[in-house]
């Protein structure tokens, strides 16, 4: 589960700007973070059930660079905190006291190659790879993962295009892709959609984005097999969200940006927001 | 039986004695087979579920019986006997008496200290009326089972239950928590399943069916469908713990539970 949270800060984070593949030698640095903080979570029915407070903070550098006109390398590195509430009960019981663990999560690099652009489309495909750099095990019952310890490939397919309602600019991008992944984890159908406009004179950028990932269940982990400490694999949703970028200056701008899990299994049931500054010279 | 709680009731370790020790030859299941006529006190001992012991006694008179068919096997081997000792008449009185009043095992005692070959006899006969004394001393157990109703305090020695699911995971299953002299063992049948995409399921023996806390954690969860069982400490007596309970230990919520007694 948390593995998948930290897949979509991830992935939410490397969208942004996707598609259009920088400039040979210029870049897009972004420094973040992101957390939830859910009290019930989707279970593997698809229906949700209570949990104890748990929340993930997680501080991010975000960053692309053109190696050339065609070709852009990307990198995502996080550090992962996930804290669990004191619980405190009403009825004189000692209350729990609460937890935390953090350290680096799972890295990901990437490269993505501009197949065309012309006439307001743009075509592109993309490779991460996801370094098992998050310790899969953490805290006093080895839940407080900051990782899934596996090695996973997300090959995707991107297009973009811009368009125009009456005086208005938009532009929309959409991608579908595989992750495969390793250590009985199963693989993944990726599907995303966003589409966004600039607003306010200009000076805000609004995005509204939808993401799913889809479980082919091909995958042999689960709790009999795990020690009881997995939380990742089989992991689905569809999440609706958004954001909305303020132009500080011709280089620098802050985001704002929040979404929710409409539907999901094995997953927190509960709103995610980020926040952060992108730098782009 | 069924005892108070509803829960059917087993009998494991028993120990078993007589006094005299010849009296009788007790079987394993309690089944008495008589040796020898006369009064016998017989004691059953167990270890209860706290670890106090529970004895009972009963007492009773072994009386040698004989059928008319054993009388004419008793009357050949006096026939058998005659030639060397005029007891014979005395044992067949006897096999008369002794068919018709259990006063009368003395004078079959008394001939069998008179006669070697009259203790055969009365051997014969002692032996031969175990058969129909196994069916009173049969009865006589019975009796003590029933001796329940005489302050014999029978404490359950297994429970039952089905395990059902408090949440949207999976789980299901039956139960049975017995004791098997030394420790309680927790069974659970192949109806059992159990959703494995949840993390760190736990199980717990708990007096409160919505907390693990005060109760006693059986293990983790790494079983998730068929029958399997859990040996438990020998501290823990059947009636400690009144609820088994399922519990996700990251989450810190119920799975689910199952009913132990009420």
């Amino acid at each position: 589960m948390k593995k998948l949270i930290l897949l979509y800060a991830c992935l939410f984070g490397m969208n942004l700007q996707a598609q259009w593949t920088q400039e040979k030698g210029k870049g897009y640095y972004k420094i973040g973070v992101w957390w939830l903080e859910a009290d019930e979570h989707y279970t593997n029915t698809g229906l949700f059930d209570p949990n104890a407070t748990r929340g993930l903070f997680i501080t991010n550098f975000f960053g692309r660079y053109g190696l050339n006109d065609k070709i852009t390398l990307i990198g995502y590195i996080p550090h992962t905190r996930v804290y669990q509430n004191a619980q405190v009960f009403s009825s004189g019981r000692e209350h729990i006291p609460g937890e935390q663990f953090s350290s680096l999560g799972d890295i990901n690099l990437g490269v993505e190659y501009q197949v065309a652009k012309n006439k307001g489309w743009a075509h592109s495909i993309s490779l991460s790879l996801g370094l098992p750099s998050g310790k899969n095990r953490g805290g006093s019952d080895g839940s407080y993962q900051t990782g899934d310890g596996e090695f996973n490939q997300l090959l995707r397919l991107h297009i973009g295009k811009s368009y125009q309602l009456g005086a208005q600019h938009f532009y929309a991008k959409a991608s579908v892709g595989v992750n495969q992944r390793s250590n009985g984890f199963s693989d993944e159908f990726h599907a995303n959609i966003e589409t966004g406009t600039k607003v306010f004179k200009e000076k805000f950028l609004l995005l509204l984005r939808s993401n799913t990932i889809q479980s082919f269940h091909n995958g042999s982990l689960d709790a009999s097999n795990s020690n009881g400490s997995i939380f990742a694999n089989n992991v689905e949703v569809v999440n609706l969200g958004g954001e909305l970028i303020y132009q500080l200056s011709p280089k620098l701008s802050w985001g704002l940006s929040g979404s929710y899990p409409l539907s999901g299994r094995v997953l927190y049931r509960a709103p995610a927001f980020s926040t952060g500054i992108s730098y782009q010279p | 039986m069924f005892n108070r709680f509803y829960a059917l009731i087993i009998f494991t370790s028993l120990e078993w004695s007589a006094v005299p020790p010849t009296a009788v030859e007790i079987q394993p299941n309690g089944t008495l087979k008589a040796l020898s006529p006369g009064d016998v006190m017989l004691t059953v001992r167990t270890v209860g579920l706290q670890g106090n012991p529970i004895e009972a006694t009963l007492s009773f008179t072994i009386s040698p019986k004989v059928v008319t068919e054993i009388s004419t096997e008793t009357t050949e081997t006096t026939t058998s006997t005659t030639d060397t000792t005029s007891s014979t008449s005395d044992t067949s009185t006897a096999t008369s008496d002794t068919t018709n009043s259990t006063s009368d095992t003395s004078t079959a005692t008394s001939d069998s200290s008179t006669s070697t070959s009259d203790t055969t006899s009365s051997t014969t006969d002692t032996t031969t009326s175990t058969n129909t004394d196994n069916e009173d001393n049969n009865g006589d157990e019975d009796n003590t089972n029933g001796g329940t109703d005489d302050g014999i305090v029978v404490a359950p020695q297994f429970f039952e239950g089905q395990i059902r699911t408090t949440s949207s995971y999976a789980l299901e299953g039956n139960f049975r928590l017995e004791h098997n002299g030394t420790q309680l063992i927790l069974s659970i049948d192949d109806s059992y399943r159990a959703s494995s995409s949840l993390p760190m399921l736990y199980l717990y023996l708990t007096n409160n069916p919505n907390s693990p806390e005060d109760g006693y954690e059986v293990s983790l969860v790494t079983v998730f469908s068929g029958a399997h069982s859990y040996t438990l400490p020998a501290s823990i007596g059947l009636m400690d713990y009144k609820y088994l309970l399922y519990w996700c230990r990251p989450f810190r919520v119920k799975v689910g539970d199952a009913q132990i007694f009420d």
